[in-house]
């Protein structure tokens, strides 16, 4: 079809798919929109456009199946958009379908093969709409499976049209002319595989409308503006041009197979060929394009309308960053200063060098004073045994020695001013570099409305299978965050809502019961926080029960019966492996996979999870991770010779204790700080790093995720200080603990704790430890 | 030596988009689709045209060819765009500039605004999907 796109022109490929995903996530947007609005005509607009327009690009890059279906599909948006279908669930459902359909299909190219599943049901749906839509009002538009029939009926009208001309026509044509200027006759033929070969007949009259004035044309020219493709249409024009240009202008390659242009002299000149017209005006109706059935609403509808702000807008593509060109201007900005920096740098170092050669020559003229000075003092003592006078003796010596004192002093001020302004340049490297990371920073930042934009569907599919009602509040959904964070957040994001949706949200009877509004709304938030960026799934839906949630936790084990438990340390409990509290598995969440999956991919983010209900009220989620994960701020401190980074966000303080203030509880080591009991872990035991332990003062840097503190002893704090993540090799990934590794400004590497690892290693060996003592007790 | 002075190359034709005084035709492509304009970019380019710029909405296009009028000889313009279709867009330009040349690009099923399209003034039209062959002759038609 296309012998232009190349199959290997992967850029523009590449371009298909991005935008194709553009144009399908702005499909599923609007059709939502559609669902609570079905009068929103400009969402209406926005959906055929987009379905339109992927249609034309998968034609392009001859993915047939996807283009047919998505012409289908089209079809049934025009009928929409025309009035002739009104939008119900059902059309909603089947638009739904078809848009899974056309994802799949996509998914399928994208990955090399071609989508094979059956279609047939979906397609049935669609046409079932069309048809349904023939039944209501029969006699707009005609639908893919009436076309040909009717378009019969409409070429029988056109052949009675083309009545031939008579003489007196004729004659009226003649006399419409003007002086100077002659009728002419023009046969067109056209070609009827011409794409669009329905326009070939308007071109030309259009062209023709140059050269003077089209008199008639046989069709008339309502037929030629009809969707119905003539093999040959005449027209009579009144012009001055001569034969030739006349035919140059109406000969339009592609669209026309042949002209026959006639000067009209006489009437009876004229009659055989329009008798001749006539005849094949009748030859039409077998060759009458089938295909018309797409056909495009009334101009007045496809007016300008500008979107309004409740349409959602085309989200980004999640492969291909978009990046707003300010921010690359504002690098570029940075990136020159960097360069003018390095100027200065080269400046400096040539200063420097000339210094040096400075410091030479003086060193030289120095060295050479003091063998001056040595050489010639004998001779000076000689003199002043021959009893010259000492101040004579002194007066020669100062005058020859006497530069010793100055000569460095050129090279000193040199030195120094160079040292200034070396410290100057490396001050504004610092401050440039430091823009230019947080402006890379910003190029990676997208907005969270990229996965925000999924749920409303999801939602949607959720509460249908349910039964229940839902409403979903998105916020914030401009909020920012780094790209590879975004991609990791949407699994545990879909659980959450998913859980909110499942467990949270009760059937409407029930909530009707409790004195609630049936429909049940489930929040969605997201908002900065400083260097964090907070994600909030809140539910008004019956909250967690803190006692069934115990009696959980103490049947599969994850606690001990005995132990107490406050209200938010039972909230916590479900984000423990294994734990449930729906009675019944179903398809939406619980399957087997719980909150615990969530936590651990927040984790991994180095971010945390907490959760906090109200029994009847409600439940509300809060997410916290780094707005990025390539670079922490990270609080060094020193074990032995090693220094570890200890992510910011964990810490929470840090104490220097005497020894005398640890204590022995259970056999662990504690400490207090103000009413709280902490458990100490000795960072040098734990990495088995040898070194003395009986300073006078510890220090303890006190760390903790969620509501889980721990005491880190160390033997020094360092400070705080950005820090380059830099993920390990595989082989020492298994090692507890440790994050990764950064380097330090003086090339030293440092290893990073991570924090929550540490605390789960500590927990595990409580609750061993703990096993094993009522287990000797029993 | 210079092998070239030698032998003149027979097959050398000169591109199709430039000028008798060897200046490039200039385009400006309208299209809501990046996809669409960044393809009939290189199909124009690569037969040396050039292409001056690029609007992705109807208004915009209208806009930008005031801009660039009368450094501007070929628009090809989209007919279903956000914001301003391509057919007011047309409208537009023809009340700016009567003279202006401008091509539809259209998908199937759009016949009536095409024919709408070249009664207002439009030049020509393409139809989607693109084809090389074909862009380059309508465009080269309706500029010569």
């Amino acid at each position: 079809m296309s012998d232009y796109l190349d199959p290997n022109n992967e850029e523009l490929l590449k371009d298909f798919y991005v935008e194709a995903e553009l144009q399908v996530e702005g499909l599923e947007q609007n059709i939502l929109v559609l669902e609570n609005d079905p009068g929103n005509s400009d969402a209406v607009d926005e959906i055929f456009r987009a379905a339109h327009t992927l249609k034309g690009a998968a034609a392009t890059v001859q993915m047939n199946e996807l283009a047919s279906f998505t012409h289908l599909v089209e079809d049934v948006l025009d009928e929409i958009r025309s009035g002739n279908i009104s939008i119900d669930e059902a059309v909603i459902d089947v638009l739904l379908g078809s848009i899974d359909v056309i994802k799949a299909m996509l998914e399928a190219r994208s990955s090399g093969g071609v989508y094979e599943e059956d279609i047939s049901s979906i397609k049935d749906g669609l046409s079932r709409i069309l048809e349904g839509k023939d039944a209501s009002t029969p006699k707009v538009e005609e639908p893919a499976a009436k076309s040909a029939p009717e378009s019969g009926e409409e070429s029988i009208e056109v052949s009675e049209v083309t009545d031939s001309l008579t003489e007196y026509d004729i004659l009226e044509l003649l006399e419409s002319a003007e002086s100077g200027e002659s009728v002419y006759e023009i046969k067109v033929s056209f070609n009827e595989d011409h794409p669009m070969n329905t326009v070939g007949a308007v071109q030309v009259f259009a062209a023709l409308k140059g050269f003077g004035m089209v008199l008639k044309t046989i069709p008339d020219f309502d037929k030629l503006y009809d969707d119905i493709f003539l093999p040959e249409v005449f027209y009579y024009i009144a012009a001055s041009e001569s034969v030739e240009r006349l035919q140059k202008a109406v000969d339009i390659p592609g669209a026309v197979t042949g002209v026959d242009i006639k000067k009209l002299e006489s009437p009876s000149a004229a009659v055989p060929s329009a008798s001749e017209a006539e005849g094949e005006e009748k030859k039409k109706p077998g060759k009458t394009e089938e295909k018309s059935a797409v056909q495009a609403p009334p101009l007045e509808k496809t007016g300008t309308g500008t979107r309004t702000t409740d349409l959602k807008k085309s989200r980004k593509g999640s492969s291909v960053l978009r990046v707003d060109s300010k921010r690359i201007d504002n690098l570029l900005n940075l990136v020159s200063e960097t360069v003018i920096t390095k100027a200065t740098f080269n400046q400096i170092g040539s200063r420097f060098s000339e210094v040096q050669r400075d410091f030479s020559n003086t060193l030289k003229g120095n060295n050479e004073l003091l063998r001056k000075l040595f050489s010639s003092f004998p001779g000076y003592l000689e003199k002043l045994n021959n009893g010259e006078p000492l101040k004579d003796i002194k007066t020669e010596f100062f005058d020859e020695f006497g530069s010793v004192f100055t000569m460095w002093s050129n090279f000193e001020s040199d030195f120094k001013n160079t040292v200034v302004k070396l410290h100057s340049t490396s001050q504004s490297l610092a401050r440039t570099t430091g823009e230019l990371q947080e402006g890379v920073m910003e190029i990676r930042m997208v907005p969270i409305s990229q996965i925000f934009s999924r749920f409303p569907r999801l939602v949607r599919d959720a509460s249908k299978m349910l039964n229940k009602k839902i409403k979903l509040v998105i916020e914030g959904e401009e909020t920012e965050l780094d790209k590879s964070v975004i991609e990791d957040l949407l699994d545990p994001l879909i659980h959450c809502v998913r859980n909110s949706v499942d467990h949270g949200i009760e059937s409407p009877a029930e909530r009707q019961a409790a004195g609630k509004p049936a429909e049940g709304q489930v929040l969605l938030k997201a908002s900065n926080e400083g260097n964090m960026i907070v994600i909030n799934i809140e539910d008004d839906g019956k909250g967690i029960d803190v006692k069934s949630v115990y009696d959980k936790a103490v049947e599969r084990g994850v606690i001990h019966p005995s132990k107490i438990l406050s209200d938010i340390e039972a909230f916590n409990l479900i984000f423990e492996p294994g734990f449930s509290t729906a009675k019944e598995v179903t398809d939406i969440s619980g399957r087997g996979v719980g909150l615990d999956v969530v936590r651990k991919q927040i984790e991994k983010l180095n971010g945390n999870v907490s959760v906090w209900s109200e029994k009847g009220k409600g439940t509300k989620l809060t997410i916290k991770i780094p707005l990025t994960l390539a670079i922490i701020q990270g609080l060094l401190v020193r074990v032995g010779t090693e220094i570890y980074a200890i992510p910011i966000t964990s810490v929470i303080d840090s104490h220097r204790i005497k020894q005398s203030d640890i204590r022995m509880i259970d056999n662990y080591e504690v400490f207090n700080v103000r009413e709280d009991v902490v458990s100490l872990i000795r960072l040098n035991r734990l990495f088995n790093i040898r070194k003395d332990e009986d300073g006078e003062y510890h220090f303890v840097v006190v760390v903790g995720s969620g509501d889980k503190k721990m005491g880190l002893m160390v033997d020094s704090l360092i400070g705080e200080e950005d820090v380059v993540i830099k993920p390990l090799m595989d082989k020492f990934t298994n090692s507890p603990g440790i994050a990764g590794a950064t380097i330090l400004g003086d090339g030293m590497v440092a290893l990073i704790i991570d924090v929550s690892q540490l605390l789960e290693l500590g927990l595990k060996k409580e609750r061993e430890h703990r096993q094993h003592l009522s287990a000797s007790i029993v | 030596m210079k092998t070239k002075m030698d032998f003149p190359s027979i097959n050398e034709r000169k591109p199709e988009g430039v000028k008798e005084d060897g200046s490039p035709y200039r385009v400006l492509v309208v299209d809501d689709s990046m996809f669409v304009t960044k393809q009939i970019s290189q199909i124009l380019t690569s037969e040396g045209f050039e292409v001056v710029d690029t609007a992705s909405d109807g208004l915009q296009g209208l806009e930008k060819y005031k801009e660039l009028y009368p450094n501007i000889d070929v628009v090809t313009m989209d007919i279903t765009m956000p914001k301003m279709d391509g057919v007011s867009a047309l409208e537009k330009i023809i009340e700016f500039d009567k003279e202006a040349k401008v091509i539809m690009i259209s998908a199937l099923g759009k016949q009536d605004l095409v024919k709408k399209a070249l009664l207002i003034g439009a030049k020509n039209y393409i139809v989607k999907p693109l084809d090389r062959v074909k862009v380059l002759e309508r465009i080269i038609q309706s500029i010569k």
